[in-house]
């Protein structure tokens, strides 16, 4: 699946990488700066859970 | 009853939508201001006009936490020039910086505190700020009892801020004091004299590092560039100013609402005590039940915001107390839940002007409770005192008697 990031709305909540760590990277900063990440489907759990969490809305899960 | 110079409501609103929002006087301020702000809104369309909210001011109240994100999210629309007016205060111009700054100019100054706030650059402070924590609960511990605001909550923190920032601990007090002046609760001589003590005090600071850096935030400010160019004056000060009142009352404020809460919880206490993996989430959730803070946007353009017509000039009050206790939102707001699966309040805001120092003030309240629960034995508010809360800068604590044996 992948993870797109819109990472002009990322504004470095964090809850993303908080809940998923395995999934979700942030830059030094703490943003996420990775416009599309490609993840296993046994992430696909964390992955979702991580993009529900963004108070922002940035994430979006496509399944493919 | 309304402070005196709150301006006539302009033509284009609606009377049906104008209320009087006495924000500082609204019942029961003084022992639940959360509850309080949530209880006057209740009946309250999702968007009305409050007169009285801000110290001479109206602005448009929003109940819903999908308006409020909107809002933040929407920085052309909802500016953030107007939040603070601190220099107003102190008769100049400068503006508190990144807070009153918008995008795309907003990103230069917000670049330069990123680093030092991070979650991982805040990872490495963790010990530094146990060993704090430690010492000053071990400082009471024995006295069976303490006045949390006094004895730690107005401590803690400043403590763990002044040493990032570069300023004197000896100080702490009389910073506190400063900023306590500042609120919007004071009279405007004390707001224009406390203001006028921090002005000129951080100007002598920024002199001296200029002088001579250090290894502090303030250093680094000051030498860091904005667009390839040296700060100017005015923006040197804008972002002290900032980072000083930003770090002072905040978190103070947000750990007396959780004791508050554990104290007048005995089941929610025991529960952390049992039960400790809980206490990340926990504090997601206080963060999200007792939103403290209060920020202001400026309406810039002529707009219909979901059916009301507010017009460039509007001011718009967003109510991190509101956010959070939208039951649209979150399913039984009103109830502290620990196991609360959905965490995305914004409290810390939204948009680019996303709090600072959101995960600093997480690693504090976390170290906090975790040493508390870990040295204090079980506490609660004492026999016969009552715990005092109300409107200072962000909604507040201002005493919490508590005992233990």
């Amino acid at each position: 699946m992948r993870i797109l990031v819109d990472t002009k709305k990322c504004s470095g909540q964090a809850r993303c990488w908080t809940l998923s760590p395995d999934v979700y990277h942030l830059n030094d900063d703490g943003y996420n700066v990775m416009p599309e990440t490609v993840v296993p489907a046994s992430m696909e759990r964390a992955a979702r859970l991580g993009a529900l969490e963004c108070p922002e809305r940035a994430i979006t899960i496509l399944d493919d | 009853m309304l402070d005196a110079g709150v301006t006539d409501v302009p033509e284009h609103v609606p009377a049906d939508l104008v209320r009087d929002f006495p924000f500082k006087h609204l019942p029961g301020m003084d022992t639940d201001p959360v509850a309080a702000v949530n209880r006057a809104v209740l009946n309250e369309p999702d968007i009305f006009y409050a007169r009285g909210a801000r110290v001479g001011m109206n602005a448009w109240v929003l109940k819903s936490y999908e308006l409020i994100l909107e809002v933040f999210q929407d920085t052309g629309t909802f500016s953030s020039s107007a939040n603070a007016n601190f220099s107003a205060l102190v008769g100049e111009t400068w503006r508190a910086l990144p807070l009153e700054a918008d995008p795309p100019q907003h990103g230069a100054y917000r670049a330069i505190l990123n680093p030092w706030f991070s979650p991982s650059r805040v990872k490495t402070m963790g010990e530094e700020i146990r060993t704090l924590a430690i010492d000053i609960i071990e400082g009471f511990k024995a006295d069976g009892e303490c006045e949390f605001v006094s004895a730690f909550a107005e401590v803690f923190p400043i403590q763990i801020f002044l040493r990032i920032f570069g300023l004197p601990i000896s100080e702490a007090r009389q910073f506190v004091d400063w900023n306590h002046g500042l609120g919007p609760d004071r009279s405007l001589e004390e707001r224009e004299a406390s203001a006028r003590l921090i002005v000129d005090y951080l100007r002598e600071t920024i002199a001296e590092r200029e002088r001579e850096p250090t290894e502090d935030l303030i250093s680094y400010v000051l030498g860091s560039p904005v667009d390839g160019r040296p700060m100017t004056p005015d923006e040197k000060l804008g972002m002290c100013f900032l980072l000083f009142v930003g770090g002072l009352d905040t978190v103070a404020n947000q750990l007396g609402f959780i004791f508050k809460h554990l104290a007048e919880h005995p089941e929610d206490q025991q529960k952390l005590r049992d039960e400790p993996d809980l206490i990340s989430n926990a504090i997601e959730e206080f963060i999200r039940y007792y939103g403290v803070v209060n920020t202001t946007r400026l309406v810039m353009r002529d707009v219909d915001f979901h059916g009301v017509k507010m017009k460039k000039g509007d001011l718009v009050f967003l109510l991190a107390a509101l956010s959070g206790r939208d039951d649209r939102k979150f399913e039984n707001a009103s109830t502290v839940d620990f196991s609360r699966k959905s965490q995305s309040h914004i409290s810390f805001a939204a948009g680019p002007h996303r709090c600072a120092g959101s995960h600093l003030a997480r690693r504090e309240l976390r170290i906090a409770i975790e040493e508390w629960l870990a040295r204090i034995p079980a506490f609660k508010v004492t026999d016969g005192r009552v715990p005092r809360t109300g409107l200072g800068g962000v909604l507040g604590v201002f005493e919490l008697p508590l005992s233990w044996k």
